[in-house]
């Protein structure tokens, strides 16, 4: 169910409706959030001037008629004041004007206290409705003088018209009224009398609240102090003030607007009482001071909007559910290929280059995935069938390399010491090829007494280089075993090489011709780098050597051979270039100076020690950097020691009981060089034999004879002669016992030397001055075999 | 038969004694929380437990108090110190059965602004009440010979509101208030009180005539009160209700706004200046100052003890 989940929200059918989705949300966000910000300003501009208009066409009406009712009031004026000498004309006066004026409820013309002699203090002829009738009555009494009553006092202090602020008219039917007291002067500018005409505010009250812009908006209407003369509470009219009101709630902004109103100016202000949000559109009623307002809630004004903006909300998300659903189904439909596709893909990656494709009959870009596809598969049959060849190729030649180096290592000699019985000479050499098989090369053999060597380095690496090495080294073994200079050996190389040599392959090669006996080197050099000479002393210096040219460069060329003296103990250290010329990641030679240092170290080691010391320096040097060039080392010591100086020797005779010393001897030797019981068992064994070969056969019987065991230790080499001045006869040369015969029908000493061969490394025979001289190299500790080997 | 008509004339003896104990009181105005101490002790039945039978009938600006008083139309009614003094002083039966305001709440509030003091009022134009209260303002006119034009209005403020008139008389309790709400809140306000006028106002006088009569209903009456108005002072919320109920049974337009601040004010000034608790008698001293302010003057020509203003 979680797999199924969330292989639906990972689908790209869902994420890309998704993206859709949101994109589209967006759009009709921003749409619908410009639409209802220009539409909830367009509104609001429109009620705003729709209120204002209505509000001044009101105070408009309201104005005619005060306008009315002051005009008929002047125009009235003038006919008491003409008739002054008819106190009783005042009566029909005011009857005149409520007859004239239906607005007008009830008139008075209230005089001065005694300004008619015998109507005393209270004069004031009053007209007003009762009903349909218009009645008249004598105003002013004792208990109602009129002279201190708003209506007549103000006016008459203001010395000008005035409209009273309304009153509940308690006499007149429980009504607000207003009265318009207009005061008359005689040419003194006396006062003589207030004449007044009185209003209902019921009209102006209809004509307020019929205002009516909105379902729940409201209109109030003030006097000057602020207090309410129209308000939706029938208790707050004259009751409540605008002030009192708004400081009751704590609404300061309130009571500035109320100020603004009663002050008679116009306007228009935003308000938010108990989070009810409102307009209050106000403008002054001028005559009588009174303001007039009009409350419209935002929730009215906007209703439309709102309920276009709920329409389009509605529109919008049903819009967007259906534009989600139809995109997820097209997609997906769409897309329906792709899983097949992968599911191919996943059986093509499968090594199923035969998958079967999703058909696609569409011709879009399902068709080119589909081609691709297609195209893939077949791309990759053929590219795999080319692989396979390849790989079988690369693992044939890999195979005939690894064959081939094999081979190459096998034309060299690397079973050092490669003359474990001399002690005049000891050599050690290496070759490592940079790949499989490299171009380096060296040989050496002893023909009579002199110990022929080369070392060369053939251009180029790998496989070209090695048959060049294989031929070089063929050609040396062959051509030094005729001709005995070095310089005429490396003329004859180089004559073979330089011959149809068509691939301009050449070789550096350094020859030499050691005599053992003298220690007199003849050498000859054809471009290759000077060996080191190291003495005893750890002086290392190169071999000053003839450049010459390399061999197969130049067919003619004359070699120049040099020749020179190595003293007892000198190594002749000879390399090639991979030696000197290999880098460290940073790029930097061992060099001469890597090189110098390196011999330098422990100038009295044996060559092997020698040359494993070079390559441990060389290998610390390169860090692990790859090896770029073949490194071959051709070390050679030079003992010229003389055979007779035993460092032990045992004088036995021929006589069997003998073997008993000898095997003391042995004892002794072992516990000397703390030899394993083991090696001393096998040792034993060998001597025995080789000892009792002597006693038994080297002398005629009844004669009795001396010979010589001698031991020598150079290195781990523990070298035993047996010298005797019998008759010749050649151990070596005996053939092996046939183990598989039984003890019986084995011939007698066979498996004598069979075991010494077992058990000594090195087994050699030499007729010497009428002697025999039998040499058994025994190597202790026998190291590994080099990996350079 | 005989005794059937002696039965009838002595339920008629009683009945008329019964009616002859009922005190008819009469407040200065229109109901208003002015009163609300009275109204307290009817509610709740104060009056009752005394043992008076209290009938409430209010007055107006065309029927005074002190005239129903005069005409025996009631027994009992308010009426402030100053006027007490002066109709006692005149031979009237009037006795002091207990004294509510200690204070005084005559306040002067400017119209114009350029009036700041007292000295500013020189020559202006001041409104005053017509009915009543009237003649302290005036006695601290002629005591500073400050000549103000005195423009008598009837009850509203619409003389203030239309700017015919420099200042007015106010008292802090009734007119300050609609004068603050008609958008008037800045203009300057001088208590008389600060000015050295600051004498005990309203309290409750009873005719002598009854008082001689039914001492015992009297005291019971005063006591009645002053309990209703110890309950208002703990329980000025009820009271404001109890206060709308009556004037809307009176068929008073309410304000509770202004009943509210009305009722606060009356409170307040029960409690006599650097004192916190109310109190209902008289100060003697001060009686004395209103008695040499009357004398100077020339409204009385001779004092009126405390005691012979509450009857002793």
């Amino acid at each position: 169910m979680q797999l199924v989940k969330h292989r639906l929200i990972r689908s790209f059918s869902t994420r890309l409706t998704l993206v859709i989705l949101l994109v589209a949300a967006s759009l009709f966000i921003l749409a619908f959030w410009g639409n209802n910000r220009l539409a909830r300003r367009y509104v609001e501009r429109e009620s705003i001037e729709h209120v204002q208009s209505t509000l001044d066409n009101t105070i408009l009406r309201i104005d005619n008629v005060l306008q009315s009712v002051e005009l008929a009031v002047h125009n009235l004026a003038w006919t008491i004041m003409d008739e002054l000498d008819n106190p009783d004309y005042m009566y029909s006066v005011t009857r005149h004007i409520i007859q004239s004026n239906h607005f007008v409820s009830g008139s008075a013309v209230a005089f001065e206290p005694y300004y008619y002699e015998d109507k005393g203090s209270f004069f004031a002829p009053y007209a007003y409705r009762e009903g349909d009738q218009i009645k008249s009555k004598q105003l002013g009494t004792k208990d109602y003088d009129y002279h201190y009553m708003d209506w007549y006092q103000i006016p008459r202090l203001l010395n000008k018209p005035y409209w009273s602020e309304p009153y509940y008219d308690e006499g007149g039917g429980n009504m607000i009224m207003t009265t318009y007291s207009y005061p008359l002067y005689d040419e003194q500018n006396h006062l003589i009398a207030i004449f007044t005409a009185d209003l209902s505010l019921e009209w102006f009250a209809e004509q307020v609240n019929a205002i009516r812009p909105y379902p729940n908006s409201y209109n109030i209407m003030i006097g000057r102090g602020g207090t309410f003369l129209v308000h939706r509470r029938h208790d707050a009219i004259l009751n409540e003030t605008m002030f009192s009101s708004a400081r009751t709630s704590n609404d300061s902004a309130m009571i500035a607007t109320a100020h603004r109103m009663v002050d008679g100016k116009r306007g228009l202000e935003a308000f938010n009482r108990n989070g009810e949000h409102f307009y209050l559109c106000y403008a002054p009623v001028a005559a009588t001071g009174w303001s007039v307002a009009v409350a419209c809630l935002h929730s009215d004004i906007f209703a439309g909007v709102n309920a276009m903006r709920k329409f389009f909300f509605w529109i919008a998300a049903v819009g967007l559910l259906l534009l989600s659903l139809l995109c997820f189904l097209t997609i997906r439909r769409m897309t329906r290929p792709l899983t097949d596709f992968a599911q191919s893909a996943r059986e093509i990656a499968q090594g199923n280059f035969s998958a079967e494709l999703p058909a696609i009959h569409s011709k879009d870009e399902m068709r080119t995935l589909h081609d691709s596809f297609h195209y893939m598969q077949q791309s990759l049959r053929s590219y795999i069938n080319e692989l396979q060849l390849t790989t079988a190729n690369k693992e044939r030649i890999e195979s005939e390399l690894r064959i081939a180096r094999s081979i190459q290592l096998g034309m060299v000699p690397k079973l050092f010491p490669p003359f474990p019985e001399r002690e005049d000479v000891d050599l050690y050499a290496t070759l490592i090829p940079a790949r499989e098989v490299g171009g380096d090369l060296y040989d050496f053999f002893i023909e009579n007494e002199q110990l022929h060597f080369i070392i060369g380095d053939v251009s180029g690496k790998g496989v070209p280089a090695s048959l060049v090495m294989a031929v070089t080294c063929r050609l040396f073994r062959t051509v030094a075993s005729h001709i005995h200079t070095p310089e005429g050996i490396v003329s004859m190389l180089n004559e073979a090489l330089a011959e149809s040599n068509e691939s301009n392959m050449f070789c550096t090669a350094f020859v030499g011709i050691l005599d053992l006996k003298s220690g007199d080197l003849r050498y000859c050099n054809a471009g290759h780098n000077p060996p080191m000479v190291v003495t005893l002393q750890g002086d290392v210096e190169p071999l000053a050597v003839r450049p010459n040219l390399a061999l197969g460069v130049w067919p003619g060329f004359s070699y120049e051979g040099q020749q020179c003296h190595l003293e007892q103990g000198t190594s002749l250290f000879m390399y090639t270039d991979g030696v000197t010329e290999a880098e460290n990641s940073a790029h930097t030679l061992f060099g001469d100076e890597g090189l110098l240092a390196s011999l330098k170290r422990n100038p009295s080691q044996s060559p092997r020690m020698v040359v494993e010391q070079v390559l441990r320096d060389l290998n610390s040097h390169a860090a692990g950097a790859d090896q770029s060039d073949d490194i071959t080392i051709l070390c050679c010591n030079v003992s010229l020691q003389p055979t007779e100086d035993p460092r032990k020797h045992l004088v036995l005779r021929n006589d069997i009981s003998e073997i008993g010393r000898m095997a003391t001897f042995l004892e002794e030797l072992g516990e000397e060089l703390q030899l394993t019981p083991e090696v001393q068992f096998n040792l034993h064994l060998a001597l025995e034999e080789a000892v009792s070969n002597v006693i038994m056969y080297a002398f005629p019987e009844g004669e009795e004879h001396e010979f010589l065991l001698t031991v020598r230790l150079i290195d781990n080499r523990l070298i035993f002669k047996i010298i005797d001045d019998g008759k010749a006869f050649d151990p070596t040369r005996q053939p092996d016992a046939d183990v598989t015969l039984s003890l019986e029908e084995r011939p007698i000493g066979g498996l004598g030397i069979f075991l010494i061969r077992r058990i000594m490394q090195a087994v050699e025979y030499r007729r010497v001055n009428e002697k025999n001289i039998l040499t058994m190299v025994k190597v202790l500790d026998m190291p590994q075999e080099s990996t350079n080997a | 038969m005989k005794l059937k008509i002696l039965i009838t004339a002595l339920l008629l003896t009683a009945m008329s004694h019964a009616e002859a104990q009922r005190i008819l009181f009469t407040p200065q105005w229109t109901p208003q929380s002015q009163f609300a101490g009275y109204y307290v002790a009817q509610e709740m039945g104060f009056y009752e437990e005394a043992g008076v039978e209290v009938v409430i009938e209010h007055s107006s600006a065309s029927d005074l108090a002190f005239n129903r008083l005069k005409r025996g139309q009631s027994n009992a009614i308010t009426m402030h110190l100053f006027d007490a003094i002066y109709h006692i002083e005149k031979g009237h039966g009037l006795v002091n059965i207990l004294q509510t305001a200690q204070r005084s709440g005559h306040v002067v509030v400017a119209r114009h602004d350029k009036i700041k003091q007292l000295e500013d009022l020189r020559g202006c134009r001041v409104g005053i009440w017509r009915s009543s209260f009237g003649q302290l303002a005036q006695l601290m006119d002629l005591d500073h010979d400050l000549h103000i034009e005195w423009i008598p209005f009837v009850q509203s403020i619409n003389l203030y509101i239309s700017g015919a008139i420099d200042a007015t008389m106010a008292m802090i309790y009734n007119e300050v208030f609609w004068i603050l709400s008609s958008g008037f809140e800045d203009k300057k306000i001088i208590p008389l009180s600060e000015l050295g006028y600051n004498y005990p106002e309203e309290g409750l006088y009873i005719s002598r005539s009854y008082y001689e009569r039914y001492p015992d209903k009297a005291r019971a009456f005063a006591e009645a009160s002053r309990r209703g108005w110890e309950w208002a002072h703990e329980h000025p919320e009820e009271t404001l209700e109890i206060v709308l109920r009556v004037m809307q049974r009176e068929g008073v337009p309410v304000s509770r706004l202004h009943q509210e601040w009305m009722l606060r004010e009356v409170l307040k000034m029960q409690i006599p200046t650097g004192e916190k608790l109310p109190y209902f008698g008289l100060d003697a001293k001060q009686v004395d100052a209103l008695n040499a302010l009357l004398l100077k003057h020339n409204r009385i020509s001779k004092p009126i003890s405390v005691a012979q203003i509450q009857g002793r």
